[in-house]
């Protein structure tokens, strides 16, 4: 009777734990203009940036995946890992404005907001948002998805906003 | 989502042409539905072999039918402009000599301004140099096809192995992206075929290539 409580208990457990999703968060100091690099392979990612020296890094993501970040002096990489099926893991950070950011992903939104380091995105099926970018140089490709531009063009920069399947919307200051 | 409703939706699907929350419906739904995954094959196979059919010529006949018809449907549409020169015609015009001397002088004067404008436009795009750049775009030649295609065919075998093994969505998408590759590069060959030296569809055929190559080497590892 016991053991048929004991392994009943076991299997509840197991269930909760198996329904319920991973939660990723982790806090960096970088010491100087960091270099932050995600890769996911389904679900959002959003980068905003704001006034202070730390990058917050949260993350919900479903129980088939796992997030695994290495940090080497200011470069900073968050990466999932899926152990059987296509899991969905979506971040939120939080990072200085002069981060440079090299996102990578299969599927899923993109959105950075206020970002003035270099800007590198690489997607397969994505709608990307870029806002309030006042970076030097931005490369965003992805095969199909819509991509919204609403920043600033540097006249030394480089800009490269690609799409094979979407709508590519840049808004540029008047003047 | 129902079957029928995804049935219904997933030949805009296919085309790119539904909205983000509807595409996610479908692909949920695709994902836990074999007769619809078997319909969207359908529907991809379609598309896929219609793109090879060889392009017929309209009969010569058509234009002027169709012509005729809008012309039945909307006869406003051309009686104002047909009014407008017929009233034209049957102006008086009167002129002395000196009104004909000013004409010319006025005609002259804005094709002069004509031409300055023009050519100053075209200085400005000289470099300071003065030497003519060459285009950027280098023509695809058939050894840069044929390097591309050599490594998109043993990505594609690569691939190939693992597709049986992935997530339903992971393959929907890998499917719908190649596809929608696959489209631009048959309209960017049909382009090229029709003018050798377009040298925009060889940058864009150039980017295809290279984007199928980056799909697959992306899915390679899954």
């Amino acid at each position: 009777m016991r053991v048929v409580t004991c392994s009943l208990l076991c299997f509840a457990l197991l269930a909760v734990s198996a329904n319920s999703s991973a939660r990723f968060e982790r806090t960096y100091s970088p010491r100087g203009p960091a270099h932050l690099s995600i890769s996911n392979i389904n679900g959002s990612i959003r980068v905003i940036g704001w006034d202070r020296k730390s990058i917050v890094a949260r993350a919900n993501a479903d129980p088939s995946i796992s997030i695994e970040d290495q940090v080497v002096g200011d470069d900073i990489t968050l990466t999932t890992r899926r152990r059987l099926s296509l899991g969905r893991a979506n971040f939120e950070v939080s990072v200085p404005p002069e981060t440079s950011l090299a996102i990578k992903n299969v599927i899923g939104r993109i959105e950075l907001q206020n970002i003035i380091g270099h800007v590198s995105v690489n997607s397969i099926d994505s709608d990307v948002h870029l806002v309030g970018i006042d970076s030097p140089s931005v490369d965003v490709r992805v095969t199909s998805g819509d991509i919204y531009f609403d920043g600033k063009l540097d006249e030394a920069g480089s800009y490269n906003l690609q799409s094979m399947r979407g709508d590519v919307d840049v808004t540029l200051p008047s003047a | 989502m129902l079957c029928n409703e995804c049935q219904e939706l997933i030949s805009e699907y296919i085309d790119g042409a539904v909205e983000l929350g509807e595409q996610v419906k479908v692909e949920r739904h695709l994902a836990d539905c074999e007769p619809c995954r078997a319909v969207r094959d359908d529907f991809l196979q379609i598309v896929h072999f219609s793109h090879q059919l060889p392009e017929h010529a309209p009969a010569t006949a058509l234009w002027p039918r169709i012509r005729a018809g809008v012309a039945e449907l909307q006869p406003r549409l051309w009686s104002r402009p047909i009014r407008w020169w017929a009233g034209l015609r049957t102006l008086n015009f009167n002129l002395s000599v000196p009104q004909i001397a000013a004409g010319a002088a006025a005609l002259v004067i804005v094709i002069s301004i004509g031409v300055i404008v023009t050519q100053r436009e075209n200085r400005s795009f000289q470099p300071i140099d003065g030497k003519v750049q060459q285009a950027d775009v280098v023509p695809l030649s058939n050894v840069d096809v044929q390097q591309l295609e050599k490594r998109i065919n043993s990505l594609s075998r690569s691939v190939e192995e693992r597709k049986n093994s992935w997530d339903p969505e992971l393959r929907t998408t890998f499917e719908r992206n190649l596809y929608y590759i696959d489209q631009s590069l048959t309209e960017c060959r049909h382009q090229l075929k029709d003018n050798p030296a377009d040298d925009v569809s060889q940058e864009l055929m150039l980017n295809a290539y290279r984007e199928k190559v980056r799909l697959l080497e992306g899915f390679e590892k899954f």
